[in-house]
């Protein structure tokens, strides 16, 4: 008998969970056509929810910046400067409202809310109109940080050259607050291509709704999830590297050369050629 | 000094009658700012200013006027004012009382049926738009290269077409004596050159008007001198300037007229000789002492 034949049992026993997992079901969805649609939906789903959240989070934090102003012809601007304090109420309303309760409930209720205006909506936008709301309240908080993390002196410079708010916030201050917002940018981002799973909850054919369907059908639930997570990882891993690409484009680097080591001479301690001076 | 000493009025030496045009052009301050639009109405007229923060007084009903080509230097202890009341007349602050005008216009407030309200913010950003300001922390736009920080409002605000801005940016820019630096970051340059690219980019608009706020005082010693140069050049060239300083000598050499400020209050004002060496009043004579 081979001697390591326990110990090739053991790690068999292990992996197919005792005999109960099995690996070819995997082999054989992994690249199902259903399940690249359903990764196409998910990602899709996640880029326009995420594109459309941070803009509702962008104009969420412009009203609350206390030195938002409306440009506007007078006599309208005075009545609009009235409006401003109602306006910050509804957005702190909203954020208080989409922060605080389950994304799957959200997503559950505007699914069903539309049918008593005699709308009717399909799976996919109901879980992209709760997923953008949603993401947009945090979003809001996000760029609020963003901003308060430039000094006001860019601000009051730019104002004083003749630019209105919004010219000074779009030329000035929001490119330096951009440097700030990408790394929880890229966590919410994250977040997101993961938190579309709850559309399952509706119906939506996306990568885990899939999932559950042939996991459903073919009774082999375990095998089919490992596939929705290798997709997931796979999803998020490809992010990683953007979001890495990102903050290297973005950051101050263009101001000041940063040299960094890379991971594996840090950890072996190996030095690499001196960086040139 | 490391760099290139820089010179102002070289250029004006040479007879080449070529370089007689370009130093015509390279002025720092442009005759479309010098133009009188209003003549006769003082540039800055400043009545009763009140300023509160909360139930801070800090500007408690300050007049002044600032005629065309008068260089003015406020003087006086941290707490008195002084910065407050050089941001109210480019209304980077509310003010609770009094009026302030430039050019004889209305600054940050408009008249509407007898009563003052606050104007509509395009017509500030005009307003201002007319009225340079250089800051003690000189504010310089990180993620823009000096070029891009002295191009960006005329491009933005004024609309001048880009390569035009450019031509005029690197003239100041050699005005300012960094024709080598115009692609720095503003990471890349000392205080004294960031405060120069700063004073660049006020003047690329054409202001009317320059207000100081404690420009050196940030400073090393040692830049200091630089940038209380291309100052004194601005004031050479007719420019109307209102300075917030410590700088003494500067105030003493420049100012056609010095206002010492205290405690909201201006407290005495006269020529810089008087001022300096029989000051009249007692609260002056104490401040002066402590800082001569």
């Amino acid at each position: 008998m081979n001697p390591l034949q326990p110990i090739w049992d053991f790690l068999v026993y292990i992996f197919t969970l005792g005999g109960n997992f099995d690996w070819s079901i995997v082999a054989r969805y992994l690249f199902n056509p259903f399940i690249l649609q359903g990764v196409w939906l998910t990602l899709r789903l996640a880029v326009i929810a995420q594109l459309t959240g941070s803009l509702i989070g962008l104009l969420l934090a412009l009203v609350k910046d206390p030195r938002f102003v409306i440009t506007a012809a007078p006599p309208f601007d005075r009545a609009i400067r009235g409006l401003l304090w109602p306006l910050r109420a509804l957005a702190d309303l909203y954020i208080w409202l989409f922060r605080g309760t389950p994304l799957l409930v959200q997503i559950i209720i505007i699914y069903n809310v539309f049918p008593f205006f005699h709308l009717t909506v399909d799976s996919f936008t109901a879980a992209f109109l709760a997923l953008s709301l949603n993401e947009g309240a945090y979003m809001a908080e996000i760029v609020r940080a963003g901003i308060s993390s430039v000094d006001s002196g860019q601000l009051e410079a730019a104002r004083s050259l003749g630019m209105t708010y919004i010219q000074a916030m779009r030329r000035i201050v929001l490119p330096q607050a951009f440097r700030v917002i990408i790394p929880p940018l890229g966590n919410e981002f994250n977040s997101m291509m993961k938190n579309t799973s709850l559309a399952s909850a509706v119906a939506l054919l996306e990568l885990f709704g899939t999932a559950e369907q042939f996991a459903a059908a073919l009774f082999a639930s375990l095998e089919l999830f490992f596939v929705a997570c290798v997709w997931y990882l796979v999803l998020t891993t490809l992010w990683s590297l953007v979001q890495r690409w990102l903050e290297r484009t973005f950051s101050a680097s263009k101001q000041v050369k940063l040299v960094q080591t890379p991971w594996w001479q840090r950890m072996t301690g190996v030095r690499g050629r001196p960086a040139a001076a | 000094m490391e760099e290139q000493p820089f010179s102002l009025t070289e250029a004006g030496e040479q007879d080449s009658p070529a370089l007689a045009i370009s130093d015509q052009a390279a002025s720092l301050v442009s005759a479309e700012a010098l133009r009188q639009t209003h003549p006769g109405v003082p540039m800055v007229q400043a009545e009763q200013v009140v300023k509160r923060y909360g139930s801070v007084e800090c500007l408690s009903g300050v007049s002044m006027t600032v005629q065309r080509g008068e260089k003015v230097v406020i003087i006086g202890p941290s707490g008195s004012g002084k910065t407050t009341f050089l941001r109210c007349i480019n209304h980077l602050e509310k003010i609770q009382g009094g009026r302030i005008s430039v050019d004889g216009q209305l600054v940050g407030y408009r008249e509407e049926r007898g009563k003052i309200v606050e104007d509509s913010e395009r017509s500030i950003a005009r307003m201002r738009s007319q009225i340079g300001m250089v800051f003690q922390r000189f504010n310089l736009f990180p993620h823009l290269t000096a070029l891009e920080n002295v191009i960006e409002a005329p491009t933005h605000v004024l609309r001048v077409p880009k390569a035009q801005a450019v031509e005029r940016a690197h003239t100041l820019l050699a005005k300012v004596g960094l024709a080598d630096k115009v692609n720095n970051y503003p990471a890349a340059l000392s205080g004294g050159q960031q405060q120069r690219v700063a004073i660049a980019r006020a003047l690329a608009m054409n202001p009317k008007l320059m207000l100081f706020d404690e420009a050196t005082s940030a400073l090393d010693p040692e830049l200091v001198g630089e940038v209380l140069k291309v100052m004194r050049q601005l004031a050479e060239e007719g420019m109307t300037m209102i300075v917030v300083t410590h700088e003494m000598g500067f105030a003493r050499e420049v100012a056609d007229r010095v206002i010492f400020m205290d405690q909201g209050n201006i407290i005495e004002e006269g020529k810089p000789n008087d001022i300096f060496n029989n000051p009249g009043h007692e609260r002056t004579q104490s401040f002066l002492r402590l800082i001569l």
